[in-house]
């Protein structure tokens, strides 16, 4: 369970949206996943995330979702929601309701918007955002967009931002999956704010460097290979010689090989339908559509071979 | 995560079985499949009833096609 810390630790998973026929959220098997995920050693969930769908969701449905699950017992400090928006109003009182519902965290992004952004601009954002959320106990992390071509985090943002309103906000999400970004945004902000990752080859190399934590959208699938990787060295299990047992990250480099070239929500919601044998886990809403017929048929022969036990370590 | 009181979906011995989260701490690791995780057991047997279904069709659908695909003989 987490604590009160605004720190992320251990593997935060980016839930994949379970949808029913009419493409509206499937509550209860999102209730259901997020539980066995639990049972499986994940220490938390980032909901409407980009596994998650986030876009294609309303501030109304984002909320519905988390008062679902806080009712069905999953606590809200087990909870990090994204609450990126266009619009300063639509964001605040998302994060405002995040924070009545006992929320540990919501993620900001960079608005899109429909002319190039400055970076005078997207600072004022954040710090909108900040000025109006004052006193909440709900963590803000900023967020890099998660695709080329949308505004990016800058030096000048970020350090306008953490300037103008020390505290506000609790950490730094890396999201573009670029390795050398990653590295730019430790080097420029980790004196600043903790920085993380939502990618999962990038987590583990953090973790040999004692940083133990990983926003994934894998761990939907392979929770326990996440949680083994992720896990510091005291909390692994060791051999008769001394090695830590499950530590290494070839799996993981399966499964990017697998998923190159394809679109990753379909595919992973793919792989959830095989995994819980629910045809419902294909469903993706649109611009997303279902992975093509020959593609699921490769992507299921690659898994099995690489994943014979479905995901354990 | 803490996520209050459970019923496991579990496979053992090409077995589904629904148990309480008691008895599943008493089970060996590596003797059985996790499959899901239910708050109450009207949910994880409803599950479980689902599971069993579709592999029987499975089990249907693949005994139609190796009968379909049987040269036939006059």
């Amino acid at each position: 369970m987490t604590t009160g810390s605004s720190a992320l630790q251990g593997v935060w998973v980016d839930v994949l949206m379970p949808l029913h026929p009419d493409l509206t959220l499937h509550h209860s098997k999102l209730i259901t996943h997020i539980r066995t995920l639990a049972v499986k050693g994940i220490q938390g969930v980032v909901l409407f995330g980009p596994a998650g769908e986030g876009l294609s969701f309303s501030a109304t449905e984002r909320l519905q979702a988390v008062k679902q699950l806080t009712t069905h017992g999953v606590s809200g400090r087990d909870i990090v929601l994204h609450a990126g928006f266009s619009s300063v109003a639509e964001t605040v009182e998302v994060i405002r309701q995040a924070n009545a519902l006992g929320l540990k965290g919501c993620i900001v992004r960079p608005p899109r918007s429909e002319d190039e952004p400055t970076q005078e601009g997207l600072a004022q954002f954040f710090n909108q955002v900040a000025d109006l959320t004052r006193g909440i106990s709900t963590h803000l992390y900023l967020a890099s967009p998660y695709r080329a071509g949308a505004p990016d985090l800058k030096p000048y943002v970020v350090n306008e931002v953490v300037s103008k309103h020390p505290g506000a906000y609790a950490g730094i999400l890396d999201q573009t999956r670029n390795a050398s970004h990653m590295q730019d945004s430790l080097r420029l902000y980790s004196a600043q704010l903790p920085v993380y990752t939502n990618d999962e080859l990038q987590a583990v190399v953090l973790g040999k460097l004692g940083l133990h934590t990983s926003v994934s959208s894998w761990a939907n699938l392979i929770p326990s290979v996440m949680t083994t990787l992720v896990s510091p060295p005291s909390a692994t299990k060791l051999s008769v010689a001394g090695n830590a047992i499950g530590t290494d990250d070839g799996p993981l480099l399966h499964l990017a090989r697998m998923l190159m070239g394809l679109p990753e929500v379909p595919a992973l919601k793919y792989l959830m339908s095989i995994h819980y044998h629910d045809a419902d886990w294909l469903r993706v809403r649109p611009p997303l559509f279902e992975l093509l017929p020959q593609s699921q048929e490769n992507l299921l022969k690659d898994f099995k071979k690489h994943f014979p036990s479905g995901g354990k370590p | 995560m803490d996520i209050g009181t459970l019923w496991y979906l579990i496979e053992r011995d090409k077995l589904h079985r629904v148990v309480t989260a008691e008895e599943f701490e008493q089970l060996e690791p590596d003797t059985f499949t996790l499959h899901q995780v239910f708050d109450n057991r009207r949910e994880a047997l409803h599950e479980m009833i689902r599971l069993v279904q579709t592999a029987v069709d499975e089990v249907s659908h693949q005994v139609d096609e190796k009968t379909n695909a049987r040269p036939h003989s006059k």
